[in-house]
């Protein structure tokens, strides 16, 4: 119960924050992206980081208010960090004033989740899926293919935005791209590293014990129209005296 | 050995001599030999792939292809190509050797991942040698279209992969299951 208090006081808070951060940053640094209030690109460009971040904290809440997952405290609290950064970043002209490592090191946090959200994804999909069976240099070689795929990503969207909404996101610099790419490969060898000292030690059932994801497994099982459920029910032994 | 004969096949890639390709290719060949000796034909397949798609840009150079778009698309699509034999080669192998067991859409989810994932190194490479030594073998945001074909590729090899399995060529994935 503790942890639902928890869970929802953060997300709660970083919706908080993020708005404090927008209005002030309107009301009082005047901002606007390009300084023009006039052009619809620009009206997006303003809002669409604030948005993108409260869906993203929404979708979260919404997960623990049907009790189909909770994530871990410290991973929703980087989620919220890197949320956070993001946006104070945007809207309080950090990425604009050059202060390098902000980006980079925004990227590595971003980096590091994504990482775990593959990590998880495996350590799950051992558990629960019924022909797989993963080694840990599988895990490790996954989760950093899984997250500078996702870097790739990333960086193909700054350049869509760039090209169609005129933002400046690339600096106009490959060197820029270069170097997220880098922190991205950064955040996701910390955690290979720290998945493969843990597997050493430790099982994908040991994993599960700490974050049980029956609920959303159960829920996606529904979704795809199949009856079985986790964890299994024993079957009750029969009474053949009777 | 394998990892020796990958490390010079993929720094051979970054190369625009022929004589350099040449060699690489023999040792994806022998790659391909070792796997058929040690796992099952399909390995050998794949790496026979990853060998013609060297032949082919190695063609493609010296009848000077790059020199247009269409051809620097044909290097694209040359790469996407061994990028996804070599990703797919690398997933079979551990499948086989290392008591590795999973589905064909975990599977072919890993192949695709571990493709994107050389592309990008590839990239970052060529990024990284334009920095420190000051070449230009990336001009611009060029590089991004590049990067946006070869997805585009390693994207459509991986819906053909998906039909070869369909269809029951024999591409034995999955094959420790509990």
């Amino acid at each position: 119960m503790r942890r639902e208090i928890w869970y929802n006081l953060i997300i709660w808070g970083t919706i908080l924050i993020l708005t404090g951060v927008l209005v002030y940053s309107i009301v009082a640094l005047d901002y606007w992206y390009h300084s023009s209030k006039g052009g619809i690109e620009d009206t997006i460009l303003t809002f669409f980081p604030y948005m993108l971040a409260i869906f993203a904290l929404l979708v979260l809440l919404i997960l623990g208010w049907k009790g189909i997952y909770i994530f871990p405290i410290p991973i929703l609290l980087a989620i919220s960090g890197v949320l956070m950064m993001h946006d104070i970043g945007i809207y309080m002209g950090l990425y604009d004033v050059y202060i390098e490592w902000w980006d980079k090191v925004a990227h590595y946090v971003a980096a590091v989740i994504v990482a775990y959200i593959g990590f998880f994804f495996l350590m799950y999909l051992e558990h629960y899926g019924r022909t797989i069976k993963l080694t840990p240099t599988f895990i490790v070689l996954f989760t950093m293919a899984f997250t500078c795929t996702w870097g790739v990503g990333w960086e193909i969207y700054e350049l869509i935005s760039d090209e169609i909404l005129g933002s400046t996101m690339q600096y106009m610099s490959y060197i820029d791209t270069m170097q997220d790419m880098m922190s991205d490969i950064f955040g996701a060898l910390t955690v290979s590293g720290i998945g493969l000292w843990w597997l050493k030690r430790n099982s994908a059932e040991t994993f599960v014990d700490h974050f049980s994801a029956d609920k959303l497994v159960n829920f996606s099982r529904k979704k795809m129209g199949r009856q079985d459920k986790v964890p299994a029910v024993e079957a009750e032994p029969s009474d053949s005296s009777d | 050995m394998l990892v020796l004969a990958i490390a010079i096949f993929f720094v051979s890639l970054l190369m625009t001599d022929p004589w350099v390709w040449f060699p690489s290719g023999v040792l994806a060949l022998i790659m391909g030999r070792e796997m058929i000796d040690r796992s099952n034909l399909n390995l050998g397949l794949i790496s026979s792939l990853a060998f013609a798609t060297v032949i082919c840009l190695m063609v493609a150079l010296l009848f000077n292809f790059y020199v247009d778009d269409l051809g620097y698309r044909l290097k694209e699509i040359a790469i996407a190509v061994a990028c996804l034999s070599l990703g797919l080669a690398i997933v079979v192998s551990m499948i086989s050797h290392t008591g590795l067991g999973m589905n064909k859409g975990m599977a072919l989810l890993s192949t695709l991942f571990i493709a994107l994932f050389l592309v990008t190194m590839i990239i970052l490479t060529l990024l990284l040698f334009d920095t420190l030594g000051g070449n230009t073998l990336i001009v611009d945001n060029r590089w991004m279209m590049f990067i946006i074909t070869d997805i585009g590729f390693i994207i459509l090899g991986i819906w053909v992969l998906m039909v070869a399995i369909r269809s029951s060529i024999p591409l034995q994935v999955g094959g420790a299951s509990r």
